[in-house]
């Protein structure tokens, strides 16, 4: 193997054995440095954040977090290459949406270990250091797996908020970032509302305007606005924008 | 509903029916009343070939209406109305037939005249000794319809049983292990032999058992031992766990892996969260006449998970939903700071 450069990896992992034997197979690749490990999402976040690494290798179910949620907490520009390493192969469809590098299931062997890198390291020659690589892949096709998202996970302050998706009341649209409102509070997140639209239970979650998904059970009532525009009044008060579209989608959910 | 001549042992006793009584009466005729050979077989064959054909209409009857437990008034009507124009048919039609036949035999004319009471009889003996047979037939084989259903139900339950029993057993478990195993033939080979061991142990337990089968308390406690051993393995000092419970409510039976979902749970969702106080806890009370079990474990309020419940736990319930009818006998609760799973099972000791 010739690499322009050696790169440098970081392992996110709850079992420590299982970081070991990620440690003990790279100690055979010597242009993939090791520079740190992580017990979970949490650490993994912080790390990545500071160390930016070229290669991730993450576990999928992890306490806390899982590492799906880590990587929507780390900011895109800093997005390194993810291998995915976990004994649950029904996850593999949604990593590779995420553009994951590889995808490999416990327990591992050397050899595919050792391919996976060698794939991953060639890629990364190939760009400049330093640019992120984009998570969001094909966003634009349904789902197989039948499993939704319970929350959403934010940056928020200092910290990670964790936000039930019952406790969501909308998702609004604003430039690369969408807001993700509750009763009360806002947040920031940059994804996109098709992420979203495909993640969340499409029975509570309905996409009723090219800028909002609105949750459902939160939606007091509609009034007309213009012709083939409507108004959408949560039980917070706030208003929002319902489209032909939407309100079609309204009409059929509630079958009025 | 078949055609009921499909029934083939059915249509061999209608043959010999017909075959016995065509005999008999060609013997008596012949016989008995010394009519002459001749006269003694056409009145025979006509007879009775006209019968057989009229009364094989009264299977096209049934054919067309479903004879079940439920309508079998209605289905016995049917029957003797077609039965009895049947009967009218063939009774003024076969003598009309046989005196012209034998036109030139004034003996058996006056025979004719003299029994046609005795005709009539038989004929309506006859149908309805058919009838009931159809009747019969029917309904036996409505009985051996519903018992085949009623096993195939049975056969279905069973998989879906043998199907809970597999999932009970979290194959992800087993592939973490084997990958925790990997990395202990590189870094203490002494560690990955003894965790092949006990992963072997749990497994022979885990898969050689029937998914209603109830063993003591004592056997499952000394299978989640091994299981929490080599989940210890996995996770190190950061699994905290303690069993306690009193001797004597060891002999208590329960059903076989029901505990071990429960252990797996607590783990995932609180064994393991770092710098977090506390530890899992597993407890037994009699009360009354339940054995009453709770495993409960830190659980982070902020976390906000807790809709979903998670295939383990659902597992469960089917299960006790099979063996004692109710699935509420698992209860789950959370407080600010710990996850309850409460399993309240009659206290049984002996089959």
């Amino acid at each position: 193997m010739n690499f322009s450069r050696t790169f440098k990896a970081v392992i996110v992992d709850d079992e420590e054995h299982a970081r070991v034997l990620i440690r003990e197979y790279l100690k055979n690749i010597p242009e993939l440095e090791l520079i740190g490990e992580c017990e979970d999402g949490y650490q993994g976040v912080k790390f990545i954040t500071q160390h930016q690494p070229d290669i991730i290798f993450l576990d999928i179910q992890m306490p806390r977090i899982n590492g799906f949620e880590m990587l929507e907490l780390i900011d895109e520009k800093l997005m390194p290459k993810v291998i995915f390493t976990t004994a649950y192969d029904e996850y593999a469809i949604r990593a590779f949406d995420l553009n994951a590098a590889d995808y490999l299931l416990k327990p591992i062997s050397e050899d595919r270990f050792e391919k996976a890198v060698v794939r991953a390291l060639t890629e990364l020659d190939g760009m400049d250091s330093g640019k992120g690589y984009p998570i969001h892949g094909f966003m634009d096709k349904v789902y197989p797996w039948n499993q939704y998202i319970d929350r959403i996970v934010v940056n928020a302050g200092s910290g990670i908020e964790m936000i039930p998706d019952h406790e969501i009341y909308c998702l609004l649209a604003n430039d690369d970032y969408i807001i993700i409102c509750t009763e009360k509070k806002e947040f920031l997140k940059k994804k996109t509302l098709k992420y979203y639209e495909d993640r969340l239970d499409p029975r509570t979650f309905l996409r009723v305007h090219r800028s909002c998904i609105a949750n459902v059970s939160q939606l007091r009532r509609i009034e007309p606005y213009s012709k083939d525009a409507w108004i959408g009044i949560l039980k917070n008060g706030r208003k929002v924008s319902v489209s032909k579209q939407g309100y079609a989608a309204l009409r059929n959910t509630f079958d009025f | 509903m078949k055609y009921i001549f499909q029934e083939r042992s059915f249509f061999h006793l209608y043959l010999i029916t017909w075959a016995i009584t065509s005999a008999i009466q060609f013997l008596v005729h012949n016989f008995y009343f010394k009519l002459g050979w001749i006269a003694s077989v056409t009145d025979t064959l006509v007879s009775n070939v006209i019968l057989f054909f009229l009364l094989l209409a009264l299977v096209h009857v049934v054919r067309y209406s479903f004879i079940s437990k439920g309508k079998i008034k209605f289905s016995v009507f049917n029957l003797s109305i077609a039965s009895i124009i049947l009967l009218i048919t063939w009774f003024f039609f076969s003598i009309e037939v046989l005196r012209r036949m034998l036109a030139d035999n004034p003996d058996y004319l006056y025979f004719i005249k003299d029994t046609l009471i005795f005709r009539a009889s038989t004929g309506i003996l006859i149908a309805m000794v058919l009838n009931l047979g159809i009747i019969n037939i029917h309904l036996i084989r409505e009985t051996r319809e519903a018992a085949s259903r009623e096993l195939k139900l049975r056969n279905l339950v069973q998989q879906t049983e043998l199907q809970a029993l597999k999932n009970q057993l979290n194959p992800h478990f087993i592939y973490n292990s084997l990958n925790a195993i990997s990395s202990l033939t590189i870094t203490a080979p002494d560690k990955a032999r003894e965790m092949i061991i006990k992963l072997s142990d749990f497994l022979r337990f885990a898969l050689k058992q029937d998914a209603t089968q109830l063993i003591p308390l004592r056997s499952e406690l000394q299978a989640i031992q091994l299981y929490l051993q080599i989940e210890k393995i996995r996770f190190g000092d950061k699994l905290q766990i303690r069993i306690d419970t009193e001797e004597h409510h060891h002999d208590n039976l329960i059903p076989v892996m029901i505990l071990q979902p429960l252990f797996e749970n607590a783990i995932k969702h609180g064994g393991c969260l770092a710098g977090n106080v506390g530890e899992i806890l597993f407890e037994t009370l009699l009360k009354e006449n339940d054995l009453i079990m709770t495993i409960s474990n830190p659980y982070d309020n902020r976390l906000r998970r807790f809709r979903s419940e998670g295939v383990g736990l659902e597992n469960i319930r089917n299960r006790l939903r099979v063996i004692y009818g109710n699935g509420q006998l698992l209860q789950l609760r959370t407080t600010e700071e710990r996850f309850f799973a409460m399993l309240t099972l009659p206290a049984v000791k002996k089959i």
